[in-house]
């Protein structure tokens, strides 16, 4: 009798997870899922937003071919399932989320916590705001092989390797404005002629994105949070631009009681074999205070610890000492 | 039933016995002393020579060695006239026929209520010939025959010691099949010798004609789908089993020999593992059990991440396999169900088939299912790929091929039906029902469950020899 309730109890442990784990009758065949390789959300007049999906379609030959197939909805399950076409949409490939600027600035905390609930891609997708129309972001790079959303996502990422730009996931969003007083910063971008163009960084508190910094704040902050090494950036010294590249970048960040300082030691090639070191070191060093105070005033002025300093009232000291190698 | 004094009433009664059977062969002759004597064989089973010589010589007196006196007592026929090397005496009748039907070879003398049986056996065997299951590279070619008595003589070769013995029992009510166990007395427990002897003995069947049936009928969970009694058709990993503690059974009439018990990491060990050197044979085994996992995983893996898990295959994999699947008629899992079906059909083939004509159906059945159901869209190419290396990797781990087909079906119903999930918690089920096994007392899934250090050193990984060859690294 034990044995027989011990066995009934094992069967049923077994059974009630598999029935609720989700995958039963779930089943989707490869050739009737439809890709989406990136979504873009803009404002809508009838709906709470416009979903516009780069999808992947294989060709009858075999090779790929992007379509961006566009919905109003209230909802991005509802976006999914009214998407048009007779394949189900397939959200584990999404690499890059683009948010129109007006949509950004009105809020995306549904749109942020509908995909991340998701969890397809776990929250790695790449998020970028678009100035105007999201959905324009793909049609750039039509020719390329990867698709348009591969491509938007590789130049930001690129971007971020070779620049000062600051990549944000869907994860750090959701982290950023799900933690109190703690934002995100997402890079802003434009589609001119159909090249993707990097304009400067969205701030983003409580999934609102309420202001924007400019080229130097956003170099700043690379300054100051780290990160900018591989970065190239230029200088003026006696009339004169000189290009240089980080190689190697040492943060310091003390807090005392109403105080904090940032000591910046960082090693930076400069191009041009024939220039002062001196010169060159001093004016480098003068760029990067400068950078960096434009950053720390930005946040003060918005209101936002993207610095991660803790407060914003605060009295700040940043010094920079820069070694110099000529090229 | 006794002998009878009268040979004539013998011969009628045997006569009776076998029906009239063409090989039971009665030959009826007068001794030197005139007495009637009757000598009893069955055609085939013995040395017709060693007979003449032996026995129908000496009894008619033409030896060089002339006995004309009277015969007075069958102990003194047994002693002065039949030459054999092993003779018998007895009054058993049908223990006399019984011997008989092994190829013996009874003499009934008129006047005489008892009978020498003499042993004769001599019938025509193949062979020493080599493995057909478990090839090497490095280590003896010779494989077990069909006759008991030379796999007997063939582990005697490799195990000198006086410490080997070799027990015959009987069983089958019809067959009467000699079945032999062999153990080294001393390294192979008491407990287990006793508990391998008692199954046997227990066995109450009408025949029995080869290994596999008293493997079936002797071992603990019948139910279940791993064997928990090896068997080897080579004499050296036989012996090496036997210098580990395990008892060997050999049955008359089949070149497979049993090993008792048996625990699950054996089906990795083959003999050539400790000829060669340690680094290659560990890294040879450790494939082995990566094949194991392969086979058993990979078509219950493959349902389940295209099925359910898409978002977990590479971007560029899946949109590889998305063109492979534009087009096909089925859906993944009935794709997956007919290509291991043919495969196993292809294999069953192969293995019946002759060899010219197996290797023929062999390039044309690959050649038909690998392109031309790809090229028709029948089958989508990626199954194609995960069956030929699911295959290739059963191919690996050939000893346990019965339980993987079977492990592999349940893994892709568990995937197919509910995911990744169904596929770990089918791996789940599998594990803890290996746990539970055991094998004549000794756990299956030993020494890794329960953990025994001393037998780790010769599990997955084999450790130094030394220790193998002296007895420490018992597994």
């Amino acid at each position: 009798m034990r044995r027989g309730a011990f066995l009934c109890a094992a069967a049923v442990l077994f059974a009630a997870p598999l029935l609720f784990g989700g995958c039963m009758g779930a089943q989707e065949e490869l050739e009737a899922i439809a890709v989406i390789k990136g979504t873009a959300f803009d404002m809508s007049n009838t709906a709470a937003f416009r979903l516009s999906a780069c999808v992947r379609l294989a060709d009858e030959s075999g090779a790929d071919r992007f379509s961006i197939k566009t919905v109003d909805a209230d909802s991005f399950a509802e976006a999914l399932s009214s998407l048009p076409g007779e394949k189900t949409p397939f959200m584990g490939q999404n690499e890059l989320v683009a948010i129109g600027e007006p949509l950004a600035r009105r809020g995306v905390e549904q749109i942020v916590s509908e995909l991340w609930s998701r969890r397809e891609r776990d929250g790695a997708e790449q998020l970028v705001v678009i100035r105007g129309e999201a959905a324009k972001v793909y049609e750039t790079e039509p020719d390329k092989a990867s698709g348009p959303a591969s491509a938007a996502s590789a130049a930001l990422e690129n971007a971020a390797e070779r620049g000062f730009v600051s990549l944000c996931t869907l994860s750090a969003m959701h982290r950023g404005s799900e933690a109190r007083g703690a934002c995100a910063l997402v890079p802003v971008a434009q589609v001119d002629e159909g090249q993707l163009r990097i304009t400067g960084m969205a701030v983003f508190c409580d999934y609102v994105m309420t202001d924007e910094l400019s080229e130097k704040e956003m170099r700043g902050v690379r300054w100051l949070c780290g990160g900018a090494e591989n970065a190239g950036f230029s200088v003026r010294s006696a009339d004169e631009t000189l290009g240089m590249t980080v190689e190697r970048m040492e943060i310091t960040m003390e807090k005392e009681p109403g105080k904090v300082k940032w000591d910046i030691a960082c090693t930076i090639i400069c191009d041009g074999p024939d220039k002062d070191a001196d010169m060159a070191r001093i004016a480098a060093e003068n760029t990067i205070k400068s950078d960096a105070l434009s950053a720390v005033a930005a946040s003060k002025r918005i209101g936002a610890d993207f610095l991660g300093a803790g407060d914003t009232d605060y009295v700040e000291e940043v010094t920079a000492e820069v070694k110099i190698k000529l090229r | 039933m006794k002998v009878f004094s009268e040979t004539a009433k013998n011969e009628s009664f045997i006569r009776d016995y076998y029906g009239g059977s063409f090989d039971a062969t009665l030959r009826s002759l007068r001794m030197a002393d005139g007495r009637a004597a009757l000598v009893f064989q069955f055609d085939g089973l013995v040395n017709k020579m060693y007979i003449e010589d032996a026995i129908v010589r000496p009894l008619m007196g033409m030896t060089c060695r002339q006995e004309r006196g009277r015969v007075y007592d069958v102990e003194a026929v047994k002693s002065t006239l039949v030459l054999g090397l092993d003779v018998k005496q007895t009054d058993e009748l049908l223990s006399v026929l019984a011997l008989c039907s092994c190829g013996d070879t009874a003499v009934f003398i008129d006047g005489f209520d008892q009978a020498l049986v003499v042993q004769t056996r001599g019938w025509a065997t193949r062979g020493i010939s080599g493995p057909e299951t478990d090839r090497s590279v490095r280590g003896p070619r010779e494989a077990f025959g069909e006759t008991m008595l030379l796999n007997a003589t063939m582990l005697r070769r490799k195990i000198k010691s006086n410490r080997l013995v070799f027990e015959v029992l009987r069983i089958g009510e019809l067959s009467k099949t000699d079945v032999c166990l062999a153990y080294v007395k001393g390294i192979a427990e008491d407990d287990l010798i006793n508990r391998v002897r008692e199954r046997i003995s227990g066995v109450d069947v009408k025949y029995i004609l080869e290994s596999g049936h008293i493997e079936q009928l002797i071992e603990d969970s019948r139910r279940s789908v791993f064997a928990t009694v090896g068997n080897t058709e080579k004499p050296d990993a036989a012996a090496e089993k036997l210098m580990k503690g395990r008892v060997a059974v050999l049955v008359d009439g089949t070149p497979f020999a049993l090993t008792i018990p048996m625990v699950f990491t054996e089906n990795f060990q083959t003999t050539e593992d400790y000829y060669s050197r340690p680094y290659y044979a560990n890294i040879v085994r450790l494939l082995r059990v990566l094949a194991y996992v392969i086979t058993i995983c990979l078509p219950g893996l493959y349902v389940a991440l295209v099925t359910y898990h898409q978002e977990m295959i590479p971007a560029k994999l899946l949109a590889m396999m998305i063109r492979a699947s534009e087009g096909t008629v089925f859906s993944a899992t009935l794709e997956m169900v007919i290509m291991l079906i043919l495969y196993e059909l292809l294999r069953e083939a192969l293995l019946r088939l002759p060899v010219p004509l197996g290797a023929t159906v062999g390039i044309i059945g690959s050649f038909v299912i690998g392109d031309a159901a790809v090229s028709a869209g029948i089958i989508g190419a990626p199954v194609v790929v995960v069956v030929a290396l699911t295959f290739i990797c059963s191919a690996v781990v050939n000893s346990c091929a019965g339980s993987t087909a079977v492990l592999r079906l349940i893994l892709l119903a568990g995937g197919a039906i509910f995911g990744l999930y169904g596929v770990l918690l089918a791996i789940f089920g599998t594990v803890a029902h290996m746990c539970s096994l055991k094998s004549f007392g000794t756990p299956y899934m030993m020494p890794l469950s329960p953990v025994k250090t001393r037998g780790l050193g010769d599990s997955l990984v084999r450790g130094r020899i030394e220790n193998i060859l002296g007895g420490r690294g018992k597994s």
